[in-house]
């Protein structure tokens, strides 16, 4: 069992915060577009598509990717990085959903190689300068919690909850809700990001899975919606 | 073989309960016309003669299952390999039926492997997964760069006339395409309605039918891959898109209120993308 170090807490903390130069509060994985046709217009609405977007699409591809590198990072298996990386990227069926997920990817590589140091993060750096990797968010992420050896759960838990924080924000100018109200739900979330982090940390490869059928529609219309706020 | 753990949890599947069956089939370009040059198949999987539906060298092949259905236990692999320059339809008879399992489950795998500048058009009916069905099936494409593959699929949430939706109990559907070697898109889907219901905004929302489309053609392009989108949005009581994240490979997934809707609109998608890419129609698929 793990401890949290203060100091494994405050790089995580770093990592997942807004003020981290990843572009991810650009992204609204097709949010934008439910909310346009109104499926998203309250709370309520936008609590159900948060938690089918955390279960069913984040948690089974993301999430379970963090999980996946980090201990395939720790233990020095790089063909598994790149497995997975790849198999990542194969699984974003929606263009922008995974233009999304290697902006934010290469864009978290860069920051974080000057803020976190680490030898997975090195290497992590040169598989994709080699083109071996694509360099997904997840796959970054996965890399820093590596060196940084946090608990993979913890590290899982950090990545969604990062995620669910930043979609918030999202939601909160897009919908639009109340900025406590927002924050409420999001603490309210908690057991329900904990039970998809746990859920992401038990699969294997063959696991891995995208299965927002609805979700996945609304981030391919999103390339085509008549005026956009977010990048995706 | 991948298969993910609440499968094999269930055990191996054995000689034991339900059947093997295995159907591989050669397609070549023979003189102006696609021919078969090697099959085999053992039941329940079966193989019809080809026709020529279009009156040109494309075959049709049916492909039937005259145990008419799915049941634990079963495992189903079918190959078809396609040379050089042959082209051809693969369509079924009628809806897949999978049955309720009680202690096991059942697997399909399916191979396509197109060489040169084959052409596959790979177009089954529904798939109806009953109450307490579990069911794994994996379809991967494996083509040459100047290949073409339109490939469709159409899952029901259940026996929905019955008014019996998502009494299914675990599917797993997975769909990789791969070009010159590379995984240029996996579509897994896991549906487990244990696990949470299925009808909940952003899943299956208020639709019982899903369709899911997969092109791949040298001359796929933007413009085309645009078009296909335009079309999917446009329709009425549809919630639909398509979208072009890997040059010359399109994908479109599509969820409606019934069967009729959604095959319509994969017709008129196949359509679409017929005309260009194979300079001609699409149809009516013959029934027997």
């Amino acid at each position: 069992m793990h401890t949290l170090t203060d100091d494994a807490l405050q790089s995580l903390l770093q990592l997942s915060g807004a003020a981290f130069p990843t572009g991810a509060f650009s992204h609204s994985y097709g949010l934008e577009t439910f909310v346009q046709s109104g499926q998203v217009h309250d709370l309520a609405t936008f609590r159900e598509w948060l938690d089918t977007h955390l279960g069913a699409a984040a948690a089974p591809t993301d999430g379970a990717a963090v999980a996946l590198v980090q201990r395939a990072a720790g233990g020095g298996d790089w063909a598994a990085v790149v497995r997975v990386d790849l198999l990542l990227t194969a699984l974003k069926l929606a263009p922008e959903t995974r233009a999304a997920s290697l902006a934010t990817g290469q864009a978290a590589l860069r920051a974080a190689r000057e803020v976190f140091p680490g030898p997975a993060l090195d290497r992590c750096a040169a598989l994709v300068a080699e083109r071996r990797a694509r360099g997904n968010a997840a796959t970054v992420f996965g890399c820093v919690a590596a060196d940084l050896e946090v608990a993979t759960t913890t590290a899982v838990l950090a990545f969604l909850w990062g995620l669910a924080s930043a979609l918030t924000a999202v939601a909160t100018r897009l919908v639009p809700l109340g900025g406590i109200a927002a924050q409420r739900l999001l603490r309210e979330l908690r057991p329900r990001i904990r039970a998809a982090a746990l859920g992401a940390e038990a699969r294997r490869e063959p696991e891995l899975a995208a299965s927002a059928i609805a979700q996945d529609i609304a981030a391919l219309r999103h390339a085509r919606l008549y005026s956009r706020l977010y990048i995706s | 073989m991948s298969l993910p753990a609440a499968f094999e949890t269930l055990g191996p599947l054995g000689e034991d309960a339900g059947k093997s069956g295995r159907l591989r089939l050669h397609l070549e370009r023979r003189a102006g016309q696609t021919v078969v040059t090697d099959q085999y198949w053992t039941l329940p999987l079966q193989v019809m003669p080809p026709s020529y539906q279009d009156g040109d060298d494309e075959a049709y092949i049916y492909l039937l299952n005259p145990t008419g259905g799915i049941v634990q236990g079963d495992r189903l692999e079918t190959e078809i390999v396609l040379g050089p320059g042959a082209r051809g339809v693969a369509s079924t008879p009628a809806a897949t039926k999978v049955y309720r399992m009680d202690a096991s489950y059942a697997a399909e795998r399916s191979r396509y492997v197109l060489r040169g500048g084959a052409v596959l058009e790979c177009l089954p009916d529904q798939t109806i997964p009953f109450a307490g069905a579990r069911f794994f099936r994996s379809t991967r494409a494996d083509l040459d760069p100047d290949s073409t593959l339109i490939l469709w699929d159409l899952l029901a949430a259940g026996r929905v006339a019955r008014g019996e939706r998502f009494g299914f109990e675990r599917l797993f559907v997975e769909v990789e395409v791969r070009v010159g070697g590379e995984c240029r898109l996996l579509d897994r889907l896991e549906l487990a309605p244990a696990d949470g219901p299925l009808d909940r905004l952003g899943l299956w929302d208020v639709y019982a039918y899903y369709g899911s489309l997969y092109a791949h053609s040298p001359r796929l392009d933007a413009g085309l891959a645009a078009a296909l989108a335009e079309l999917l949005e446009g329709r009425e009581g549809i919630w639909a898109g398509a979208g072009h994240s890997e040059p010359h490979l399109a994908v479109a997934r599509i969820l409606g209120h019934t069967a009729e809707d959604v095959q319509a609109l994969l017709y008129d998608a196949w359509d679409l993308l017929r005309r260009p890419l194979l300079g001609k129609p699409a149809h009516r698929l013959r029934k027997f």
